[in-house]
């Protein structure tokens, strides 16, 4: 194929030479031209900024420090609320309560069907001292299956052991002795860690009604002994005026001890400091033990007394080590926690590390400066560590749980999973903070931004503007910095306001601030952006443009589910009703289609690594809208987006 | 300065400009002219990079106006026909942003401020709102804005619109001024009558083309009928001579002075010789008709 032939070029006649009596060009210097730095665009944008921050402070700064202190003092009272929600589900996982309440639900699991408890006491819920109680909780039924069965008994009589005690297992026996009322509570456990409760009454009664003398205790001889030693414990001290058939020896020492008979004997080895006033033997001086005794007639009478030891370490060398304990706090089923207690330091020589790894009512003692073992259950474990220097002083780190979860959960997320609500959204700090970002800058920076750019186009600035030096690209740019400079003058104070109440450590802070920041400024430009290009394919129509402009702003916002979740959450936390949750679930799967939620979603499941998967088909509706404002207004405007 | 070669632009089926070629000198007025809707503002976009050409190619203070079109725009101040403000600023404040986006310095830019609105006379209003002037006063603010920066080049579509007598004829001789050392101004308007006093050379434009360039002498001669107006001693007596010596198509004494209109311009240099040899003297003679009549027959598309 050959090109067509070109058209004879004609010289233009009608262009005559430049008339001889113009001034010539050689009398002039020559032109210099400037050329464009590459700073050049970055001034102009700065210069309209100025501009505009200039008018924005002139008519909006009253209303903006109004609104900021409004905001502070909402985002306060929200960040109330949240921190009971998290406060309350970490008090229940995180410290733990000796097995009763167990870890919590299981952040990210599936199964939210809690089990069903059914306790039976046989031979009956009325026995004589002494009988042999079976305790059945083989009826509790779950959707996937119980993992755990943790009998709670508490005795309403002060002088009596044991005053509580918890049992684990789907059917225990048990021999009530002492005489009276006994609480039992059934807590089970499925494998996602939902829970449910029953509660059962005992009553104890007197195996001889006619005895009804509870044995007498004389004062036993307080000790002083050194480490080491073996005391020997006399039960003689108690009468009775039949006779005691049952002696109990309650005391701390590093673990809860508990010995039965009239005569045991039992080694000192430990001067103890604790490292908390809820450590053992607390408010006691160092090395003080105090032996309670409980003793029993036949008839279930009881009464309780109790013997001073008082351990002294070798050498009198009393000089506290300090123990420091280091453990893997979360980790999945058949993974091996590792325990580090290679920061304790002692004053007396090499030290002598003791874990007492307890789960349920199983206790394994593990030695070393640094253990470890296989985590082979789900659910808690709690470990007890004790460092004791070659004088017997030991110190004592009680608090350090391990939570096992099912293999194949992410441990990572429950530091920040704090407070799993509801079925399909992820409520967390992070998407709390995100919300708050989102909404400070909607407020502030969405409404200047598009009134700002809306502004150029329909008055018609931007065209004058574009006759100076100035470039489409000048001009988006100066109006992006709006979220990027005005925005964390209103986002950072109020985003670490929202956070103050978590105790989360600095540089977490700052991560989620920032994160939330950037997510911010990326969906407020981009909904900033496709505000006005609505705001100018309307203008052609009978529409009133702002109108429209503002509805989609606002729309956007109301739309955010994170915001109906703040008020279920602290609703719920307040008046301790579920009601609100369930109003929610009802109407959560319009909310949800937010584009900003699914933004934390997103977000959570990005740098979380929690389950939830945003909904990106959300994000389809708002790109659609946008795409269709950018269209229309290229079409409509074709000459100003043509220029560059 | 501008050199054009051949330059095109199509909006959509529209062709607003057509193979235009022009040529603009260093230190001349260029006045730019034609009906609405004949392309003017169109060829000053394309001219100052505001829109790509679909066709040709031009340079702009020697810089291709395809390749740099930001380039271009640092170097010159364009007063368009459309100007909007900021309302609430005032004039000081809104010369000063512009200021700014030229990259002047501070006192540069507060020298130039008091410079431009001495010349545009905005003394009495520079520090009230611009939303409160009127619609006079909002053109010298724009001329203002052109006139702060010191640029080789101005485009000004319709600088004297809504501007009063005054003030036209102060900035009128800036304007000469202004290309008198070695500037240049391309300059568009309706009022070709006022045109003609600043403007050095004349291009009209009707449909996208370019019909006519040229000096107003050089245009008046090339589409106008050859009329003349004589101030001679004796104008009835010239009357007689002239009439029937030569082919006419107009012959009157109008208020002492002889007006003629030849049938060919050929005939012009016998006017004199015809009436130097009866005896009468010929104190001027001048070529009558105004640019307004060339434009109208360039309009009409006439030569």
């Amino acid at each position: 194929m050959t090109p067509p032939p070109e058209p004879p070029v004609t010289p233009d006649e009608e262009l005559p030479p430049p008339p001889s009596d113009l001034p010539e060009e050689t009398k002039f210097p020559p032109i210099k031209t400037r050329r464009p730095s590459a700073f050049a665009g970055l001034r102009r944008a700065l210069a309209i900024f100025e501009k505009d921050a200039k008018t924005m402070a002139k008519h909006g700064l009253v209303s903006a420090i109004i609104l900021l202190v409004f905001l502070g003092i909402v985002f306060y009272i929200l960040s109330f609320g949240m921190e009971q929600a998290v406060s309350m589900n970490l008090g229940d996982g995180g410290n733990g309560d000796g097995g009763k309440g167990g870890p919590g639900p299981l952040p990210g699991s599936t199964d939210h069907t809690p089990p069903s408890a059914s306790a039976t006491i046989s031979p009956s819920n009325n026995v004589v001292s002494g009988t042999l109680v079976t305790l059945d909780a083989s009826h509790s039924t779950d959707n996937v299956g119980i993992i755990y069965y943790v009998w709670n008994i508490q005795f309403d009589q002060k002088n009596s052991s044991p005053n509580a005690l918890s049992l684990y297992g789907p059917t225990v026996t048990y021999a009530f002795g002492p005489i009276g009322q006994y609480n039992i509570s059934l807590t089970v456990v499925d494998s996602s860690w939902n829970m449910n409760q029953t509660n059962r009454h005992l009553t104890v009664r007197s195996a001889n009604p006619s005895d009804t003398e509870s044995p007498t205790l004389n004062g036993g001889m307080d000790m002083n002994v050194t480490a080491g030693t073996t005391v020997t414990l006399n039960g003689s001290i108690a009468t009775d005026n039949v006779a005691v058939v049952n002696w109990t020896w309650n005391f701390n020492d590093i673990i809860p001890q508990t010995l039965y008979g009239e005569n045991q004997s039992y080694r000192f080895d430990n001067v103890i400091y604790s490292n908390s006033n809820s450590g053992p033997n607390s408010g006691a001086n160092p090395g003080d033990y105090y032996i309670q005794l409980i003793v029993r007639d036949a008839a279930g009478n009881t009464n309780s007394g109790g013997v001073h030891v008082r351990v002294q370490p070798h050498n009198n060398q009393n000089s506290p080590p300090t123990a420091q304990g280091v453990v893997t706090s979360k980790v999945n089923v058949g993974e091996t926690v590792t325990m580090d207690a290679s920061g304790s330091r002692s004053d007396n020589g090499p030290v002598s590390c003791f874990w007492y790894v307890q789960q349920n009512n199983t206790m394994t003692v593990l030695t070393g400066q640094t253990a470890s073992f296989t985590a082979t259950q789900q659910g808690m474990y709690q470990v007890t560590l004790a460092v004791r220097d070659s004088a017997n002083n030991t110190a004592v780190v009680q608090d350090l749980t391990v939570l096992s979860y099912p293999a194949g959960t992410s441990t990572t997320e429950i530091a920040w999973d704090a407070t799993p609500l509801g079925v399909d959204i992820p409520f967390n700090v992070l998407t709390y903070s995100y919300g708050v970002a989102l909404l400070v800058s909607i407020i502030y920076v969405g409404g200047f931004f598009a009134k700002g750019f809306t502004h150029e186009i329909t008055k018609g600035t931007i065209k004058t503007l574009f006759f100076g030096p100035i470039s489409v690209t000048n001009m988006v740019f100066s109006k992006i910095l709006y979220p990027i400079i005005i925005g964390p003058l209103f986002i950072f104070p109020l985003v670490f306001l929202s956070l103050s109440r978590f105790n989360r450590p600095p540089t977490e802070v700052l991560l989620i601030t920032f994160v939330a920041y950037a997510m911010t400024v990326v969906t407020m430009v981009a909904a900033a952006y496709g505000s006005c290009m609505i705001f100018v394919a309307t203008k052609r129509m009978s529409i009133k443009p702002s109108v429209m402009s503002r509805v989609f702003l606002y729309l956007s916002l109301v739309a955010t589910t994170t915001v109906f979740w703040w008020a279920a959450y602290i609703l719920e936390n307040w008046t301790k009703s579920t009601m609100w949750k369930d109003l929610n679930n009802s109407y959560g799967g319009i909310t949800s289609l937010s584009p900003f939620h699914q933004g934390g979603v997103y977000l959570s499941h990005a740098l979380l690594g929690t389950a939830q998967m945003p909904d990106l088909w959300t994000f389809a509706l708002p790109a659609v809208v946008i795409a269709l404002g950018i269209v229309a207004s290229r079409k409509l405007y074709s000459d100003i987006f043509s220029r560059e | 300065m501008i050199e054009a070669n051949g330059l095109c632009k199509d909006y959509g089926n529209v062709r607003a400009l057509n193979d235009v070629s022009l040529k603009v000198n260093r230190g001349e007025i260029f006045g730019f002219f034609g009906p609405n809707g004949a392309g003017k503002t169109t060829c000053i976009k394309v001219l100052c990079g505001l829109t790509k050409p679909s066709g040709g190619d031009a340079t702009v203070l020697d810089i291709d106006v395809g390749k740099h079109p930001v380039w271009i725009r640092d170097n010159i101040a364009v007063l368009s026909e459309e100007t909007r403000f900021y309302e609430d600023m005032t004039p000081r404040k809104y010369l000063n942003m512009f200021g700014k986006f030229m990259l002047m310095k501070k006192t540069e830019r507060l020298k130039a401020i008091n410079d431009a609105a001495d010349l545009a006379d905005l003394r009495g209003y520079l520090d009230k709102r611009i939303g409160f002037l009127s619609q006079g006063e909002r053109q010298r603010v724009s001329l203002a804005r052109v006139l702060l920066a010191d640029c080789p080049l101005l485009f000004l579509d319709e600088p004297f619109e809504g501007v009063d007598i005054i003030h036209r004829k102060a900035v009128r001789e800036h304007l000469k001024d202004y290309v008198t050392k070695g500037n240049t101004i391309f300059f568009t308007s309706h009022n070709l009558l006022e045109a003609e006093h600043i403007v050095d050379r004349f291009a009209f434009i009707n449909q996208g083309r370019l019909i006519a360039v040229g000096t107003a002498q050089e245009l008046k001669e090339k589409y106008l009928a050859p009329s003349y107006l004589l101030q001679v001693s004796d104008p009835e007596k010239a009357r007689e001579v002239l009439n029937g010596s030569l082919p006419l198509q107009f012959l009157k004494v109008v208020e002492g002075q002889v007006a003629l209109t030849l049938s060919r311009r050929s005939d012009a240099p016998k006017v004199a010789k015809i009436l130097v040899e009866s005896g009468v003297d010929i104190f001027e003679m001048r070529t009558t008709g105004t640019m307004e009549e060339v434009f109208e027959r360039t309009a009409r598309g006439e030569t």
